[in-house]
């Protein structure tokens, strides 16, 4: 009669040890779920799945956000009729008509006054496809989690056998992730079918819960 | 007077439900605190990109059994390393001339005991780890911060292709393991079967690796 919470008298007495304890992993598992779905995954300084935050500032693996909702990006810096070229304005246009109607407008632009500017190098077998960072000489503004830099460059890793580049679908997820991470996504979780997955076998595509997260973040 | 007894039953539950979904939402959305390792985590941190890593593993025995070599060691020294023109036709744009160069620092580690090695044989007990240099001054960061504890790294060899003198990490976050108080501590953006490993007991990680890489 123990497990019961009430005794035959109606006065309420201890549950067992047991019952309390699965008590607390079943909350401890439904509040890490929630934990992971709340993450906001976007942002300056905010982490994302197995990304803890680092703030947005000069170091290889800052994370900042947009400087505003017109995203300036140069592709002025990329050999002309390359692949990389091909990938990045597909990303643009990921990015462009899957967010929130119209919240972020990406845009060509010349390279003095963009916003981002995407590179290409043969940097070796260095163990990464590509990684965004502020320029040296980049300008700061705005506060977690809005705190942007510009000029920020992408900078992609031609070299074999680092070769994401052997198909359009690699390509195009790569640049959709690096371009995600200059507007303030961070990574995914991988049950979401985006390519802010830290993969290279991820869709070229973002997912809704990116879109919520980014318009809930400038909003 | 108050029956004790009242207070417990269904509220303790109900309590306890709420207590440990607060607790575990909590940390499944804090950040970590500072602590004793800050100046190894700094030294590791200024040399991981935020980007697509070229491989990521489930979890450190599948790490062991995928590296080329496996080793348990220290950080003996960071001295300049490799440098070439990696994008010539940046070199003449203002705007992309920092990106025109690879430049990389190389960590030299001190062998204490090889876990497994593929092909790659250690010479002289020591390993020279390649890290790339986003910027040259990180050089100057790296020098200041050499970390001094023992640590598992797991390795690839550059290769043919690029230099087979040199190695580096598998995984920026994933590659190095470092031993404090006889625990393992890992770097930040590790993968969700390394979560786990922090904190346990460092020997016990040690047996579990080398055991996974002789099961190859």
């Amino acid at each position: 009669m123990r497990s019961k919470a009430r005794d035959v008298s109606g006065r309420w007495v201890l549950p067992p040890v047991r019952l309390i304890g699965a008590t607390a992993l079943l909350g401890w598992l439904i509040g890490s779920a929630v934990g992971m779905t709340m993450a906001s995954n976007s942002g300056s300084n905010a982490g994302g799945y197995n990304t803890n935050p680092h703030i947005c500032d000069a170091t290889m693996n800052s994370q900042c956000a947009a400087n505003g909702f017109a995203h300036r990006v140069s592709l002025g810096s990329l050999p002309s009729g390359s692949v990389m070229r091909s990938a990045m304005l597909a990303a643009m246009g990921i990015i462009d008509d899957t967010m929130s109607p119209d919240l972020f407008d990406v845009v060509e632009w010349p390279t003095s006054s963009a916003d981002v500017n995407a590179t290409t190098g043969n940097f070796g077998n260095t163990g990464w496809w590509a990684y965004g960072a502020c320029a040296a000489n980049a300008t700061y503004g705005g506060s977690d989690p809005l705190r942007w830099c510009s000029l920020q460059i992408i900078t992609y890793n031609m070299t074999h056998p680092s070769n994401w580049d052997s198909s359009t679908t690699g390509r195009n997820t790569v640049a959709c992730h690096e371009l995600g991470h200059t507007i303030g996504l961070r990574h995914g979780i991988p049950d979401r079918a985006s390519c802010m997955r830290n993969a290279v076998t991820s869709p070229a595509a973002l997912h809704s819960h990116d879109d919520a997260t980014i318009a809930n973040l400038y909003d | 007077m108050t029956d004790l007894r009242r207070l417990t039953g269904l509220p303790v539950l109900a309590l306890t439900f709420v207590v440990a979904a607060a607790l575990a939402t909590a940390m499944s959305t804090s950040s970590p605190s500072a602590s004793a390792h800050d100046t190894s985590d700094h030294f590791w941190r200024i040399v991981t990109p935020n980007g697509m890593a070229a491989e990521e593993y489930v979890d450190p025995a599948h790490m062991a059994r995928e590296a080329d070599l496996v080793v348990i060691g220290r950080v003996e020294s960071v001295s300049k390393g490799r440098e070439w023109v990696a994008a010539p036709e940046l070199l003449d744009d203002p705007f992309g001339q920092e990106r025109a160069y690879a430049r990389f620092a190389t960590v030299m580690i001190r062998v204490e005991q090889v876990l497994g090695q593929t092909a790659f044989p250690v010479r002289k007990g020591l390993v020279p780890v390649e890290v790339f240099l986003h910027r040259p001054e990180v050089l100057d960061d790296l020098r200041n911060n050499v970390p001094g504890e023992r640590a598992i790294f797991a390795l690839r060899n550059k290769g043919a292709d690029d230099s087979p003198t040199f190695f580096r990490l598998v995984n920026h976050a994933q590659g190095v393991i470092r031993e404090f108080g006889d625990r393992a501590h890992l770097q930040a953006d590790v993968g969700s079967g390394f979560e786990n490993v922090e904190g346990v007991g460092f020997a016990i990680l040690v047996e579990s690796m080398r055991a996974a890489r002789a099961e190859e």
